[in-house]
């Protein structure tokens, strides 16, 4: 264990924690672009990319250390001071996100993730208003190809989190990064192959990071030629809205209650904090679920349209005049009894064991004891089982 | 499964066979890529090349049904090479002898040829398995979907016990559940021989429990399976079939048998959709989803994780617990339950694995069962003081390998389809067609064929063909790939009119009575053109009338492909040419007949002439959000 103090509190922490770990601990909130919640990337991973990752807007003071340091990198020493919002941490802070702004279109009040945009706090947080001067780059259209969600790369601050996430928890390694002068982008990852078909270009020639950029700025590529599952935890980890799910949805994040609930599809129970908006699903996250760990897959991430399709059942039904006869609208009563009445009458006549009944795997444990137990002891039967061996 | 989840990343050596682990539990899927990024060690064994095929460090592409066989050589070697955990065999196995003699005659040399794989690369799977404590086995429904499928489990179960790899983190065997709640739906009794928790209904003791928990005499006589309800119905056995969330015309064996069963039977159905099953309800119930109540799911890994409700109920729709809590009210059993609670408050008084888990217990996060009192952690890893068997040791079964009567016929059905899933759909599509971004990544069905029995059945990539086993036939398109070896090929199990016209519902597995859907015999033929044409304008047809269906108008994200079909449809009306209906043959005759075909067909043509769309289409259609 070692101890630290941070704003002057003291604070106990495991060897080997991060500054930033240690003030998550005290409460103290540090800002970050790049660094991932539960500290999943690899640091190797990082310096091999020459430090593009590296957003550094968690900077920090630390006494006895001229250069500020970067909080969720910098492991807490024994006896360090650590100052979070000093005034030159600020400065320095400001200095960074003036400098994303400057190639950040500030149209905040029509994007999407308003008030759920990262830049958008700190930009709040540490007085930065507006764009004071724009930084020569190259203009970036939208990438729609992918059907579930579609990339806004102006709006991207190249914390390189999507890249990384992908590359190291998904490992698909659809994204990656290129540089033209001092900028990093983000593009799709394919192979020189590719662009060479994509551009018509035969021979040796080499593909320049240019060539790249203007041939997925043209449409030429998109995400849609990659090996992309639509896992789509990129889009749940930008941090602004540079990634964002392709969806009807109309919503602002004030208008949206969150809860965290498990999701339907596969057995691995993943948690999912879903966004609720006057009782309508309007947004899935992943939620830090202990066998999903902040991950989701295409079906949780997106498939939930179904609860809300108009093709639902909403009311029930019976046929009055066998199997071919139409389904009917009736009242609840009705198809109630007319389908007791149904169990009752083939029970008396044929015994209980001429009656069989399919639970399911995919609703709640409750519906599956009541139906078992409603063959059993109501019915008579051990005719139960549900989908299991298909 | 007797580990974690996560445990995947903690194993040394990952054995993952007759899964694809990417596709069917995607989050899974990305463990493994995890684990192979921390260095460790991947076999994989499956007839299908996998897209985990590519990151393993073995790849077995095993002959379809082998693994009996490949487990079996696998023992050998281990025992051959002394490889085995002779202390943990002897304090906590036994039939270990009888075992070490069966294998002998499963020789890698051997086994290599009933597998088709390398001798060299069972001989190595066999020495990276058991060359570590901490390997972990992943399986999935290509094990258990076989006629031996019971077999299959408990060869790898061997392997498991053999080199000690059970009752510690990272190891163990692991069946990974397909379904949000099929380890929930079997705890809970959902089986036709078994009580909650596996208590069986044959077991006089056990009768008595339940007797006097439930307040009334009980039935000793074994239930049907689901696969044996319907053939039962076929003999008049059984008269009435209730099914709650299930959609047995697209799920189970032999569609067209299903069919004849359920306009037979009189059918209750409790769902959210109407479905391919509810064509032949009596009665249909409306139920909520997922997200329109409150419970509990057991994920794979046995944990019981909350389910809440945070959506408005739609219309009338009644949890399904109300629902059948009214039923057994009306035909003379009262009980009266509040809230979904209340049920699960009942039931862990009966199953003693969920005693000690409440609501309160697991709002934050959920407990692995057993959990047998308010005090226990719950059970994240099990045996781990060696295996439970009703008192004694983990038992080494000897499983002699046998090819499936399904392959025997070569002559007459020369190729091995194999069942598989998607990434993109869930079981029967009924949730997941709902999205409109899913059903145009996969919106219909289509067969994967080598590329060397392609070239000799003249098939090109894209065709249409038609698939034909005993049971029935159906056309799909042909997608020719170098993934599977000659002699096999393999088809999404998602789609209506699929794999299951193909599959045989008489042949089962003697214990589970699982089907064979991993190996049908069935043989391949092209379409004429003509017939290629009409499948083809149908199949577009339906794209069609799906989207209108969804409402295009009201469509921020424009599917391009659809506009595009539906613009040279227009063009074409508007020119006066003949419509695509008139240019099907019979097979599309009658698909135009039905009632429904012409409402839909007159909603296209009149949502097709209407000017707004018109006007819509000249401005820049679908690729940029509102």
């Amino acid at each position: 264990m070692v101890k630290l103090t941070i704003n002057g509190r003291q604070v106990e922490v495991e060897k080997g924690s991060t500054i930033l770990k240690a003030a998550k601990k005290l409460g103290i909130s540090i800002p970050t672009f790049c660094h991932d919640d539960h500290d999943r990337f690899s640091n190797a991973e990082c310096s091999k990319c020459d430090g593009i990752y590296q957003c550094k807007i968690c900077s920090c003071e630390v006494a006895g250390s001229k250069e500020l340091v970067t909080a969720c990198d910098t492991e807490a020493a024994d006896g360090m001071v650590v100052l979070t919002e000093s005034e030159k941490v600020k400065s320095k802070r400001k200095e960074i996100l003036e400098r994303i702004v400057s190639i950040h279109p500030m149209d905040c009040v029509n994007c999407v993730k308003l008030n759920a945009c990262k830049l958008q706090k700190y930009c709040e947080l540490y007085g930065v208003k507006d764009k004071e001067k724009e930084t020569p780059h190259i203009v970036r259209n939208k990438d729609m190809s992918n059907r579930f969600y579609y990339q806004e790369l102006e709006k991207c601050i190249r914390c390189g989190r999507c890249v990384r996430t992908c590359r190291e928890l998904v490992g698909v390694n659809a994204l990656t990064m290129v540089k033209v002068g001092n900028l990093n982008y983000v593009m799709p990852n394919l192979s020189d192959k590719v662009y060479k078909e994509k551009l018509g270009i035969k021979g040796d020639k080499e593909i320049t990071a240019e060539m790249k950029l203007k041939a997925y700025n043209d449409g030429l590529v998109g995400m849609a030629d990659t090996d992309c599952v639509s896992c789509g935890n990129c889009v749940s980890v930008c941090p602004v809205g540079a990634l964002m799910p392709k969806s009807e949805n109309e919503f602002r994040e004030w208008e949206t209650k969150k809860v965290v609930t498990t999701c339907t599809y596969c057995g691995v129970g993943c948690q999912i904090e879903y966004s609720v908006k006057d009782g309508k699903i309007v947004d899935a996250k992943p939620a830090n679920g202990p066998s999903n760990q902040d991950l989701l897959c295409v079906k949780g991430k997106f498939a939930y349209d179904f609860i809300n399709h108009k093709d639902r059942l909403k009311y029930p039904m019976i046929r009055k005049n066998g199997k071919h006869s139409p389904l009917e609208r009736v009242s609840w009563e009705e198809a109630l009894d007319f389908a007791a009445n149904k169990i009752k009458e083939v029970k008396d006549q044929f015994g209980p064991d001429s009656i069989a009944g399919f639970s399911s795997a995919r609703t709640i444990n409750e519906d599956n004891y009541l139906f078992q137990k409603f063959l059993r002891a109501a019915v008579g039967t051990n005719n139960v089982d549900h989908c299991a061996r298909l | 499964m007797t580990n974690r989840v996560t445990g995947i990343k903690d194993a040394d050596v990952v054995f993952i066979t007759g899964s694809n682990t990417t596709e069917a539990h995607p989050v899974m899927g990305m463990y493994v890529r995890q684990a192979k990024r921390m260095g460790k060690k991947i076999i994989v064994a499956d007839p299908v090349r996998i897209p985990l095929a590519d990151i393993a460090d073995i790849y077995l592409q095993i002959n379809p049904g082998t693994s009996v066989a490949l487990t079996n050589g696998m023992l050998n070697v281990i025992f051959a090479e002394g490889l085995e955990d002779k202390i943990y065999m002897s304090e906590h196995t036994e039939g270990g002898e009888e075992l070490k003699e069966f294998v002998k005659q499963y020789t890698p040399e051997r086994v290599a040829k009933i597998c088709g794989v390398k001798e060299e690369d069972i001989i190595e799977a066999a020495r990276l398995y058991a060359g570590s404590k901490k390997s972990y086995i992943a399986y999935a429904m290509g094990i258990t979907q076989h006629l031996n499928g019971t077999d299959n489990v408990m060869s790898l179960s061997n392997l498991a016990l053999v080199t000690g790899n059970l009752g510690h983190d990272g190891c163990g065997v692991n069946p990974l559940r397909g379904q949000n709640n099929v380890q929930g739906a079997c705890d809970m009794g959902a089986l036709p021989t078994d009580y909650p928790a596996y208590q069986k209904v044959f077991v006089p003791e056990i009768q008595q429990k339940f007797e006097k928990a439930w307040g009334v005499p009980l039935n000793p006589n074994k239930g049907l399976t689901v696969t044996q309800v319907i053939p039962a119905i076929l003999e008049d056995k059984v008269k009435l079939l209730y099914v709650m969330g299930e959609n047995p015309v697209v799920s189970d064996p032999d569609t067209e048998h299903v069919v004849h069963a359920l306009e037979k039977a009189f059918v209750i159905t409790q769902d959210l959709f109407l479905n391919e099953t509810s064509e032949y309800a009596d009665v249909v119930f409306p139920s909520t989803a997922f997200a329109e109540k409150d419970g509990t799911f057991s994920n794979t890994e046995r944990r019981v994780q909350r389910v809440r409700k945070l959506a408005a109920v739609k219309g009338e729709c009644k949890d399904d617990w109300w629902t059948i809590m009214q039923i057994m009210n009306r035909i003379g059993y009262k009980c009266h339950y509040d809230k979904a609670e209340d049920i699960f408050n009942e039931l862990r008084t009966v199953t003693p694995s969920y005693a000690g888990i409440t609501y309160k217990r697991i709002e934050k996060e959920g407990i692995h069962w057993p959990c047998p009192s308010e005090d226990h952690p719950g059970t994240p890893v099990l045996h781990t003081k060696g295996p439970i068997r009703n008192g004694g040791k983990g038992l080494l079964k000897t499983m002699e390998w046998q090819p499936s009567p399904e392959t025997e016929n070569k002559k007459e059905y020369p190729i091995t389809l194999t069942s598989c899933r998607i990434l993109y759909h869930y079981h029967t599509r009924t949730m997941t067609d709902r999205t409109r971004a899913v059903h145009f990544t996969a919106p219909r069905n289509w067969i994967e064929i080598n590329k060397e029995d392609a070239a000799e059945m003249k098939i090109q990539n894209g065709e249409w063909v038609e698939v034909t086993s005993p049971r029935g036939s159906v056309f799909v398109e042909a997608r020719i790939v170098d993934t599977v070896q000659p002699g096999v090929a393999w088809m999404p199990f998602h789609y209506a009119g699929g794999a299951n016209v193909l599959s045989d519902a008489h042949n089962l597995d003697p214990i589970s009575k699982i089907p064979g859907y991993k190996q049908i015999g069935v043989k391949i033929s092209k379409v004429s053109s003509k017939k290629a044409k009409a499948l083809e304008n149908k199949a577009d047809k339906a794209e069609i009338m799906y989207y209108v269906n969804e409402n295009p108008d009201a469509i921020r994200f424009k599917e391009q492909s659809v506009e595009d079909m539906i613009a040279a449809e227009e063009a074409k009306m508007l020119k006066g040419a003949p419509n695509l209906i008139d240019e099907l043959d019979k097979e599309g005759e009658e698909f135009t007949k039905s009632e429904d075909y012409k409402i839909k067909e007159q909603s296209l043509i009149s949502w097709c002439r209407n000017d707004n769309r018109k006007k819509a289409r000249k401005g820049k259609v679908g690729w940029q959000p509102k």
